[in-house]
């Protein structure tokens, strides 16, 4: 076993009995090529149960005082001491061999952001369809348009964690797809084409979380919209004429939006921004899939990809 | 340390906005108090900001602090002013230091604890978060000090273009935020000085974002510059409303220290 600590896998916890569930996959990761280390953030305001998991050394508890799911992983990640940083939720669970698969991934790959395939479970604990995003490099047109990674099935570089400040403590529902949208700003990202983890999600292929917190989720998009480099990453990732009609849509839907809250000169500023993808889509214009990509809200190709697989399945 | 009031968790190296939020996430206090580890409290100050908490609807408690060399010697001893709504006060960077104060900790969390040092070039959050109460709730003061903190620079050294950039990074965030031109306004207080003020960060913003090509952005703050200036009105006819607009602020400290700053930071550079 190395020295030094290959993933702090973070839990934040509400005391559900699902965490031994949660922690117990991360503790059969066992492997000897790498060491790992699970903290589990109790933020239950309450101390949790006894219970065996808790004894192991690569095992640590903190507590947290009530401070929803986003403060509580940002002090998780402040306390790990390894290279990559997997947050897990205490419902969610590991699939065997998924460090392994990382470990290989992390030694074939220098992108900051890995991810695995994502098995989505039903409230009722069964199976309903497999993510596989197929995106790699600078996707960050992607994730802009919709594209969500699970964090469940990521590991995060901590040092990129750090420099783009960790989750936005100021957004609840929406943090995970905000923090892989800042992340992606900078980084690339690379697949292992393997399930990695097993995560709940009330209904299948629906973006209810997603609505639920438009708004909130809106002002982040917003905030990374205004950074000086976020037009010049989405145009290298838009390799195709759909992207560019993506990416036109993205800031024609910000000026309506910007125009709608009276911030006249950030609507003016999307327009101008809006004509530069005209300009820089060039040819890719006179196809329909541009058009068709302007003229539809974005529906993840991935969900669509897993829900004909479990149709035929 | 073995006092059940003692709690200490391992942050691995990162830096203070990290150590201090994780330090936040796991305190169960109503108010939140940050020391460093160079400076105390004195005797007394506790139950001196808990009469004031009780007795006010503030996010943010204050008391005056005594400011001591590295040797420990007193300098001065700084008893800031502002009080409710001192916003403009704040983006001038008048300094309600950490030590000296209480923060409700609701409040702490809603303006989402400690920037991101990354993204404020490496400092100036305590001012940074100062400034994010002040945008949305009011202060209260203790006329009386609380807190000793040490000042100088013997053992670091700072470059004051960094303080500069640090300081612009976090006032842009500020003027960015909805809402800012009329907190700005409210709190002038129809003081000619203030409201010329808000004029004068407005055109460094728009001068700064002129520079940067963001010429949307310098658009948007040439509005609200004329905006202050249409809404100071009769207050354009006294000379401190001028002397706002086009002299730099020197803080309470920075004036009542007078030449001895420069003698304490002997290792900043001053030169822009």
């Amino acid at each position: 076993m190395t020295s030094t600590v290959f993933c702090s896998t973070v839990i934040p916890t509400v005391g559900r009995p699902t965490l031994s569930r949660a922690v117990q996959s991360v503790l059969e990761q066992e492997h000897p090529s790498f060491d790992f280390e699970v903290i589990i953030v109790n933020d239950s305001g309450k101390p949790l149960q006894e219970a065996p998991w808790q004894h192991p050394e690569r095992v640590q508890v903190i507590d947290t005082y009530r401070r929803e799911r986003s403060i509580a992983r940002n002090t998780g990640a402040a306390v790990a001491t390894g290279k990559y940083l997997h947050f897990l939720d205490d419902d969610d669970w590991l699939a065997p061999g998924a460090f392994q698969h990382f470990w290989e991934l992390s030694q074939a790959s220098d992108s900051r952001w890995l991810y695995g395939m994502t098995q989505l479970i039903d409230r009722n604990e069964k199976p309903t369809i497999q993510l596989k995003h197929n995106l790699h490099g600078n996707c960050f047109v992607q994730v802009m348009a919709g594209e969500w990674i699970p964090i469940q099935s990521s590991l995060i570089e901590k040092s990129v964690f750090m420099r783009i400040g960790g989750f936005n403590p100021r957004l609840a529902g929406p943090e995970d797809i905000d923090l892989l949208r800042r992340a992606l700003l900078e980084e690339d990202i690379a697949e292992t084409p393997n399930i990695v983890a097993y995560v709940i999600r009330g209904e299948e292929g629906s973006t209810t979380d997603y609505q639920q917190h438009a708004q909130a989720s809106r002002w982040a998009r917003e905030m990374i919209l205004e950074t000086p480099n976020a037009f010049h990453r989405m145009r290298s990732s838009a390799l195709s004429p759909y992207w560019h009609g993506r990416m036109l849509r993205i800031y024609l839907t910000s000026s309506i939006w910007n125009i709608q809250h009276r911030r006249l000169f950030s609507a003016i500023s999307r327009l101008f921004s809006s004509m530069a993808c005209i300009f820089t889509a060039g040819s890719h214009i006179v196809s329909g899939d541009f058009w068709k990509a302007v003229a539809k809200p974005y529906a993840s190709i991935t969900f669509q990809r897993g829900i004909e697989a479990a149709n035929l399945g | 340390m073995a006092s059940e009031q003692v709690k200490i968790i391992h942050t691995n190296r990162h830096n203070r906005s990290v150590a201090r939020n994780s330090g936040a996430a796991i305190a169960r206090g109503m108010y939140l108090h940050f020391l460093d580890d160079d400076d105390w409290i004195l005797p007394g100050a506790f139950r001196s900001l808990w009469d004031q908490a009780k007795a006010s609807q503030a996010g943010w408690i204050y008391g005056g602090f005594h400011l001591v060399n590295t040797q420990g010697e007193l300098l001065k001893e700084i008893l800031p002013a502002e009080t409710g709504n001192c916003f403009i006060h704040m983006i001038a960077s008048e300094w309600i230091p950490l030590q000296a104060s209480w923060i409700n900790s609701k409040v702490f969390f809603d303006v989402g604890g400690f920037a991101n040092l990354h993204s404020l070039e490496g400092g100036y959050e305590d001012i940074d978060i100062s400034r994010l109460v002040a945008r949305y709730y009011d202060f209260a003061r203790l006329p009386k000090s609380v807190a000793v903190i040490r000042f100088g620079d013997i053992d670091s050294t700072t470059n004051y273009n960094d303080l500069v950039r640090q300081n612009r990074r976090s006032r842009e965030k500020c003027l960015d935020l909805p809402g800012t031109f009329f907190r700005l306004r409210a709190s002038a207080k129809n003081s000619a000085y203030w409201q010329g003020k808000i004029a004068y960060y407005y055109l460094a913003s728009f001068r700064w974002n002129i520079k940067q090509r963001r010429l949307t952005k310098a658009a948007s703050r040439a509005a609200y510059l004329l905006l202050a200036l249409a809404a100071s009105g009769p207050n354009m006819r006294f000379p401190s409303f001028w002397r706002g607009v086009w002299r730099p602020h020197f803080n309470l400290v920075r004036l009542t220290l007078g030449r001895l700053m420069e003698q304490i930071y002997q290792n900043t550079d001053w030169k822009q």
